[in-house]
């Protein structure tokens, strides 16, 4: 009879053992499919069309525009022309960033994945960041009235500052996010909005911060056009005094 | 039709076991590898494993009906090395993963170490269940013998019977 009572007791404490294993792996089954799915959610749209990519472009033309008016021969303007010449060397080189490999692989597509997004951001940071923001325009941070006399650019230097410290703080959060797109746990708020139809809002985001570095070089390149146009407008005007 | 398909089950939990501990073998050497970890201490993740295949190896072995008969284990164990399967499938192939790309070694390791401490558990509970159905098994047998013995022993008296007859009449 014993024999018996704990026979059974082993059956029932064995089932429940096997029910709770088949529980455990349809749980990550299920949760593991969720998160497969999920993670293929592409963004379709016509990324040349995107409205953000049309600023963006309108932005790089005008940047275009502003240097080249410049022209070494005839400017006479405060900063020495030797001067000048390398910004607008280094304005240009900007413009080679930001139309880096990367963004000019998305304008043909029609749809964006998730590793689309990563790589955008990438090439944020290693071109935009990194090559133009830093290699080449970092001296706008650290201009004073001895370099650039009386310019807009020296009176202007909080600004400035605050542009970069908005821009190398931008897509950090978005780093984070896209990394923990590789697991399924949902824990933690970061871990669950990375999972859930993240690719839409880190395209927008990682855009937003494309044209935020752009509004950045445009507004150096007006600055360096103010600074050629206003000695181009002193010498017409003193031309016209003389005359 | 049951019988033919939980024999299909049953040697293909073992089939599956193996696949599934080749290719989780090859993962986490490489993760250990790559995070400059003792190698050694990566054997614990494979006890289980052994464990398990251990006692499926005595199941066939010894015909132990009580668990290769037993059609809710063997596809629960199945079910479980799906998982793990599909798992592993993701490790190396699920390129939408950021981790994968970013790491450079075509192994997603950040997804798969989330999946080891439930694996280890799960065939850990495995293990178990299959120790207890043995036990369970054991008693079954000690009962049938009992039932034979009862069954046997009227027909040796019949026999005795017989032969008695036989003598009285003289043949």
């Amino acid at each position: 009879m014993d024999m018996k009572f704990l026979k059974q007791y082993i059956k029932i404490i064995n089932y429940a053992l096997i029910g709770l294993v088949f529980s455990f792996a349809s749980f990550y089954l299920l949760s593991n499919m969720y998160h497969y799915l999920e993670i293929r959610k592409d963004f379709v749209t016509t990324f040349a069309n995107e409205d953000l990519v049309l600023k963006y472009e309108e932005k790089l033309q005008s940047i275009r525009t502003n240097i080249s008016d410049f022209d070494v021969n005839t400017y006479q303007g405060n900063v020495p022309a030797s001067q000048m010449t390398i910004i607008a060397h280094q304005l240009n080189s900007c413009i080679d960033n930001f139309q880096n490999k990367t963004f000019q692989s998305m304008m043909d597509k029609n749809r964006i994945t998730i590793i689309d997004v990563y790589n955008l951001r990438e090439a944020y940071d290693n071109d935009i960041l990194g090559d133009c923001i830093v290699n080449n325009l970092f001296w706008t941070s650290a201009v004073d009235q001895h370099h650039l006399e009386n310019t807009i650019l020296a009176q202007e230097k909080d600004l400035i500052q605050l542009y970069y410290n908005n821009l190398f703080s931008e897509t950090s959060y978005l780093k984070q996010d896209l990394l923990n797109n590789s697991s399924y746990y949902y824990n933690t708020a970061i871990a669950s909005s990375s999972v859930k139809s993240n690719t839409r809002d880190g395209f927008y985001e990682v855009m937003g911060s494309y044209n935020k570095a752009v509004n950045f070089v445009e507004y150096i390149s007006k600055w360096f056009h103010d600074e050629v146009s206003i000695q181009e407008e002193n010498i017409t005007g003193g031309v016209e005094e003389n005359e | 039709m049951n019988k033919i398909i939980n024999l299909i089950f049953c040697y293909l939990k073992v089939l599956l076991l193996l696949i599934c501990f080749v290719f989780s073998f090859f993962i986490i050497i490489n993760m250990y590898r790559r995070l400059e970890k003792n190698v050694v201490d990566a054997v614990f993740n494979f006890i289980p494993y052994v464990v398990l295949f251990l006692l499926f190896s005595v199941n066939i072995v010894l015909k132990q009906k009580s668990v290769n008969e037993n059609m809710f284990y063997n596809i629960t164990c199945c079910f479980v090395f799906g998982m793990l399967l599909f798992t592993i499938y993701r490790t190396f192939f699920d390129r939408n993963m950021v981790a994968l790309i970013r790491l450079g070694y075509n192994i997603n390791f950040n997804y798969f170490a989330d999946i080891i401490a439930p694996m280890r558990a799960m065939l850990y509970m495995l293990s178990v269940s299959n120790v207890l159905f043995m036990i369970d098994g054991i008693n079954l047998k000690m009962k049938k013998k009992e039932v034979s013995v009862i069954e046997e022993v009227p027909k040796k008296e019949e026999k005795e019977a017989i032969v008695l007859t036989t003598n009285e009449i003289g043949i």
